[in-house]
């Protein structure tokens, strides 16, 4: 049996995959702010390192799968928040987790979103978080942007995250370590529970082609157990790919993008 | 006629109208959204409609304007692609009763090309 580390599993679809992967008899280390088994707060280089240090006492011995989950959504946190957390918080964690997937020949899988092919995200700020991925000085400059805007910078970590994941992945492969991204459409968990109006409009006209007449909100489940199965041995031949857990939203809205 | 339906669900942004002209296995392309440097549209099925839609209109800022029904099967009009406008025209293709003048007929087949 394998160990998994998961961030942000102590609630919504990290939960669910830690609750699936449990059942299937493996050992689920959470990194989450509060209720993990490892608490850290993820969206601060001094949390990171904290989290990190004590993922190595935990596990000298390697892990086979970092599934980096945690997140917060454009509704309802601060956009330096967004950045740091979103994204910073899951490559960070993956670079500083390597060596320990490496002597595993594990697997790394960051969970973005399908509002990465809504159009909606910053390009600007998706080049500054690949290309020149200053934590501070990217939080400096965001700091006085408007709240109401912030669904288009977590449009941006999610597809700057997915980017990162595509273009490491050739490397990090080479050396044992498949890097993929999750995708996922819109799920019932707490950062959909408490939405504002304009908001959860918005999310309704997203729909979800399987759940077509029903809940427009999918479970966290159908997710869970596709991040579960890509993080998993079985899916070793996958890497550098972004697979949308969406229900067939991102096909409804891009039928055309093949490749 | 069916095609007056169809441009009283576009102007009304009425994405379960829309989808209620058509049939079951239907299709409906759109070539105009290449315009404005989007995809094109390919939808098959009138639950796809429906959802594809209830995106344009909500999210995609998609409307039109200034309709004009040239026959039963054709209608002109401006069609606004989040404040960009391209001069669209519908055609209907095929629809159930072969002529889509009848008060039940569905469209089976409906192409929107830049006029």
């Amino acid at each position: 049996m394998g160990i998994y580390v998961i961030t942000g599993a102590t609630s919504g679809i990290g939960a669910k995959t830690a609750e699936i992967l449990r059942s299937r008899g493996h050992e689920v280390v959470n990194i989450d702010l509060k209720g993990g088994d490892i608490n850290a707060n993820l969206a601060s280089k001094g949390g990171r390192a904290a989290a990190l240090a004590e993922l190595h006492d935990r596990c000298p011995d390697g892990i086979d799968a970092l599934i980096c989950n945690a997140g917060v959504s454009g509704d309802n946190a601060p956009i330096p928040l967004i950045i740091s957390l979103n994204y910073f918080g899951a490559t960070e964690m993956a670079r500083g987790a390597f060596d320990l997937l490496e002597k595993r020949h594990g697997s790394c899988t960051v969970i973005s979103s399908n509002s990465i092919a809504q159009g909606s995200a910053r390009m600007d700020v998706v080049g500054m978080l690949n290309n020149q991925a200053d934590e501070e000085r990217i939080l400096a400059l965001v700091q006085d942007y408007d709240p109401a805007v912030a669904h288009t910078f977590y449009a941006a970590t999610k597809y700057a995250l997915a980017r990162w994941a595509r273009r490491m992945s050739a490397e990090w492969g080479a050396r044992g370590v498949r890097l993929n991204a999750v995708a996922p459409g819109n799920v019932r968990t707490a950062m959909t529970a408490n939405l504002s109006p304009a908001h959860k409009v918005a999310m309704e006209a997203l729909p979800v082609p399987t759940h077509y007449g029903d809940d427009p909100l999918m479970d966290p489940e159908e997710v869970a157990n596709v991040i579960a199965f890509v993080a998993s041995p079985e899916a070793r031949g996958l890497n550098g790919v972004v697979l949308f857990a969406d229900g067939g939203t991102d096909a409804l809205l891009h039928s055309e993008k093949v490749y | 006629m069916i095609v007056n339906e169809f441009v009283a669900a576009l102007q009304n942004k009425d994405h379960v109208a829309l989808s209620q002209c058509f049939t079951e296995e239907c299709r409906l392309f759109d070539y105009c959204p290449s315009l404005v440097g989007r995809e094109s549209a390919f939808i098959y099925g009138k639950r796809a409609i429906d959802m594809y839609y209830h995106n344009a209109f909500v999210l995609g800022g998609f409307s039109i304007m200034d309709p004009r029904v040239v026959d039963d099967r054709t209608v002109n009009f401006y069609a606004n692609y989040r404040g960009t406008v391209i001069h669209a025209l519908a055609q209907i293709e095929n629809c159930t009763d072969g002529v889509c003048s009848l008060d039940n007929s569905l469209i089976q087949e409906l192409v929107i090309r830049p006029a």
